[in-house]
């Protein structure tokens, strides 16, 4: 996923499907949905 | 176009994505922005803005961002544990701190065998409720991102906590600067080198065991693909920050299995 800034870190969110990805990018936060579900608990 | 927002490097990838979905900018005006946790009961994401020593809030229903705390300790990774409070990495109370139901803030870690911890960096909570979290000396070597200080520990490893007793020990400590970790869905614990950084090491550990067979420590895990871990998603697969356009393999770095030990 192309991300206009250097990523740290990303995370899966969007209520309970865990579907869209929250990205971490230096001065901001990014997101894209998506078509895998998140893990919800380990 | 979107399809511009994608580069399918592996076709495994492609199932993974909707080419009509746009990277979409939610927020901006951090520093850093780093360790994002997602708290699906509020519909809220949390995340530190490091160098700005504060953590903020993106609603996701209203697509509004808030300060949620300020000052908040140089805080770096965040994970939501089982009980659904925010567990916190702390560069300046070189600790790992918990919220609690009623809002207090306390710590679950600071030293070990008696030294200060470093300046944790990354967080995870295992399925038994361990608290896994790697700690670098980053947040204590200038005061940008913490405070400057002195390390006591003569080591940057992996610590592995039992809130339910204290216990807390170093599970790995053969790496030269654990980044970030994440366990996938089958338990195997990966932490990862700062990407950018020298010494670009990927490791994969596993952390031992399903709950039947905790006696009985897991093989390390032997994927050739090593990736600095982040999140992961139900099928297994994990999605990873990589510095530069390629995803670090085998062939761009060197590959470490380590396995961390647990009880």
């Amino acid at each position: 996923v192309k991300v206009p800034e250097v990523v740290a870190n990303v995370e899966f969110g969007g209520g309970p499907k865990r579907n869209y990805l929250y990205i971490c990018g230096t001065t901001s936060l990014y997101g894209v949905k998506v078509m895998v579900n998140g893990a919800k608990r380990l | 176009m979107a399809d511009a927002d994608y580069e399918i490097l592996d076709s495994r990838f492609r199932r993974c994505i909707n080419t009509t979905g746009k990277v979409e900018k939610l927020y901006e005006g951090c520093r850093w922005a780093e360790g994002p946790a997602y708290q699906p009961a509020w519909r809220s994401l949390v995340w530190s803005d490091i160098p700005n020593d504060r953590i903020l809030r993106y609603d996701e229903a209203s697509g509004t961002v808030g300060v949620f705390r300020y000052p908040a300790g140089y805080t770096n990774g965040n994970t939501v544990d089982r009980q659904g409070r925010l567990v916190t990495c702390e560069h300046g109370g070189r600790r790992v701190s918990r919220t609690e139901h009623d809002g207090v803030v306390v710590t679950l870690a600071d030293r070990h065998e008696g030294k200060r911890l470093n300046s944790p960096n990354d967080v995870v909570v295992k399925s038994d409720d361990t608290v896994w979290f790697t700690d670098p000396a980053y947040g204590i070597e200038s005061d940008y991102e913490g405070h400057l200080a002195e390390p006591e520990i003569g080591g940057c490893h992996v610590y592995r906590l039992d809130p339910a007793s204290g216990d807390l020990r170093a599970v790995a400590t053969d790496f030269a600067r654990p980044n970030g970790i994440a366990f996938s869905p089958t338990r195997t614990c990966s932490t990862s080198p700062t990407p950018g950084r020298p010494t670009p090491r990927t490791a994969r550990a596993t952390s031992a065991t399903s709950p039947s067979a905790k006696a009985a420590p897991s093989p390390a895990a032997r994927s050739s693909r090593s990736v600095p871990p982040a999140s992961s998603t139900a099928s297994g697969s994990t999605w990873a920050v990589g510095s530069g356009s390629a995803p670090p393999t085998a062939s761009t770095a060197t590959t470490r299995t380590a396995r961390c030990s647990a009880r």
